[in-house]
């Protein structure tokens, strides 16, 4: 058997070669500051006090972070309103977009890029751009509801978006950010729905919808736990929109979780503080990827 | 037989007045936020408060460019994100692809595959927190260097599984006749798989390059005075009493052109990447 025995050590170092340069990188940027990461936590360090030497407290700063952090819940709670009122929209009108994009109309081509746009923002320029929108006076959303009585009849007057609605603000924008994501998603999964099928329901009597009920719907069903996944994890690094727009505030009424690590980093300093709410937010992450993957009866498989 | 009325989804005219309808609310909604940063980025200082605001600015002008890019230092913000973007794409692009080929070509098992998509779905926060301690330790917080290496830790896992679908598409037959011609597997990749997925190679590293150019935590994280990427200018402008409306616009409009031209161009690649290869289709 030597042949074979060489052929094998022969792809092994090939293997090797390709795959080492990327691994170590990856150990370097990844690893090593994961671990940093849990190591912190496990210590009292606060820049502040640049006389105290960070020293082992064990699991305390989880006690903290457990047992008497109200802002942290708060933190928590906001990204899972974040989640709840801004993911199901996405995909509804992420649908709803690819559907028409699919069966097509006049100006398909054109306004295409508009409905991407978005997808390719950063955070910050989204932020931005909608705070220009809601901005009170100076807003061109202020001007409409005033012209078309909207403040009277649905707000009882003229209120501060971004103050009185936070989370509503944060929303709207982040659905105009990942709205596209969807629906590119979608509109590439449809194309993948074979036209025949379609067609040939159709011609057995069946509706347009029942149509896309029965045969295009279960046929997008795994892209469509695709996206959601990737979209529900993504709500955890929500920073950009919030940071900008609101700053979390007012108060702490918009503040979600992302942003409370980096205000405990680099508005408190406290180092150790914030090491240990990332790690929790990563295994409240993989606790929700789990439950998740098991409702879809999702697998991860490699894919390709 | 092509003849026969082509099923087409909803025939009724109420059904297409909706149709038009929500395409129309969905366009303005997409749209609008767009061109409201456009024009103010070209309004007159006078017109930024101007109460009713206008839909149009009279008269455009540039001044709001020329403050953006040279008093408030946006120039410099454009141009270190573009070092960035540019030294962070070829890092994880050639190290990407390497890998992207050993994955495509050899079988390596399921758990490695899952431990490189993981960091897709790891927050920056966990990382930045990190980083920040250790590139102050190296000396390397404010530097190019460290929010290039920073953003290897969502690019590099992207650039792997793109190259990865992308050479899966590239025939094996074809290694194989090279290598049965005398080159080593890495010759064979070198000389015949690369060339020709050249246009794979492009796109990969134009999204890349974007991903990078849009960051925003990790850069807040390590950059201070000397290093201050546009996202970074972004929050500092657009913040305090006085805001310069015009003045933010315009930089932030700039600074979106080059992500806007790749997904106008690449958007069909996007969705491999975004989904790491679990949605085929386009």
């Amino acid at each position: 058997m030597p042949r074979i025995r060489k052929k094998k050590n022969y792809t092994r170092k090939y293997v090797l070669i390709l795959l080492l340069p990327g691994l170590i990188l990856l150990v370097a940027v990844v690893i090593f500051p994961f671990l940093y990461t849990l190591w912190l936590s496990f210590l009292r360090w606060n820049l502040r006090f640049s006389w105290a030497k960070p020293h082992f407290i064990g699991l305390e700063n989880y006690k903290n972070a457990i047992l008497s952090d109200p802002r942290f819940y708060n933190s928590l709670e906001k990204t899972f309103y974040l989640m709840a009122g801004a993911v199901p929209i996405e995909l509804l009108l992420g649908l709803g977009l690819a559907l028409l994009f699919h069966t097509g109309f006049p100006g398909k081509r054109i306004t295409m890029p508009f409905f991407l746009i978005p997808l390719a923002l950063s955070g910050a320029v989204v932020g931005l751009i909608w705070g220009l929108i809601f901005v009170l006076t100076y807003g061109p959303l202020d001007y409409i509801f005033q012209v078309t009585g909207i403040w009277r009849f649905v707000f009882g007057g003229r209120v501060d978006l971004l103050i009185s609605h936070p989370m509503g603000c944060i929303i709207t924008a982040d659905i105009w950010q990942w709205t596209p994501f969807f629906f590119i998603i979608l509109l590439a999964a449809l194309s993948s729905v074979p036209k025949d099928l379609m067609e040939a329901a159709m011609m057995d009597g069946a509706s347009s919808t029942q149509a896309f009920r029965y045969i295009a719907l279960p046929m997008l069903k795994p892209a469509i736990a695709v996206a959601l996944i990737i979209r529900m994890i993504d709500v955890f690094k929500t920073f950009g929109v919030p940071f900008v727009m609101t700053k979390g505030g007012p108060g702490y009424a918009s503040e979600v979780v992302s942003l409370y690590i980096y205000n405990e980093a680099l508005q408190y300093l406290d180092i150790a503080y914030a090491a240990t709410l990332s790690v929790i937010v990563i295994v409240i992450i993989i606790v929700f990827l789990n439950a998740f993957m098991k409702a879809f009866r999702f697998k991860f498989t490699g894919g390709g | 037989m092509r003849r026969k009325a082509k099923p087409t989804y909803g025939g009724s005219l109420a059904f297409k007045i909706g149709k038009y309808l929500f395409l129309i609310v969905a366009f303005v909604f997409f749209a609008f936020p767009l061109y409201w940063m456009v024009i103010t980025a070209f309004k007159p200082e006078q017109e930024w408060t101007a109460f009713p605001p206008l839909f149009f600015p009279a008269p455009p002008t540039l001044k709001n460019f020329y403050e953006g890019l040279f008093l408030m230092h946006g120039l410099k913000g454009i141009m270190d994100s573009a070092i960035i973007a540019t030294g962070n794409m070829a890092l994880t692009l050639s190290l990407g692809m390497l890998a992207g080929y050993a994955f495509s070509r050899f079988r390596l098992g399921e758990n490695l595959a899952f431990f490189i998509l993981s960091q897709r779905f790891a927050p920056p926060a966990a990382f930045a927190v990190a980083f920040f301690i250790l590139f102050d330790k190296l000396g390397l917080l404010d530097t190019y260097i460290a929010i290039i290496l920073a953003h290897t830790t969502f690019n590099l896992p992207f650039a792997v599984w793109l190259m990865k679908t992308y050479f899966d598409g590239v025939p094996r037959a074809l290694d194989e006749a090279a290598m049965m011609d005398g080159c080593s597997p890495l010759g064979a990749f070198f000389r015949v798989v690369l060339p020709i997925s050249t246009p794979g190679v492009i796109a990969t590293g134009a999204l890349l390059f974007m991903f990078s150019w849009n960051e925003f935590l990790l850069a807040l994280f390590l950059s201070r005075t000397a290093v201050t990427p546009f996202v970074v200018l972004i929050p500092k402008f657009y913040g305090g009493h006085d805001i310069l409306y015009g003045v933010v616009s315009a930089v932030a409009f700039l600074a979106s052109i080059p992500p806007i031209v790749i997904i106008t161009l690449l958007h069909k690649y996007l969705v491999r990447g975004l989904t790491l290869g679990y949605v085929k289709g386009v």
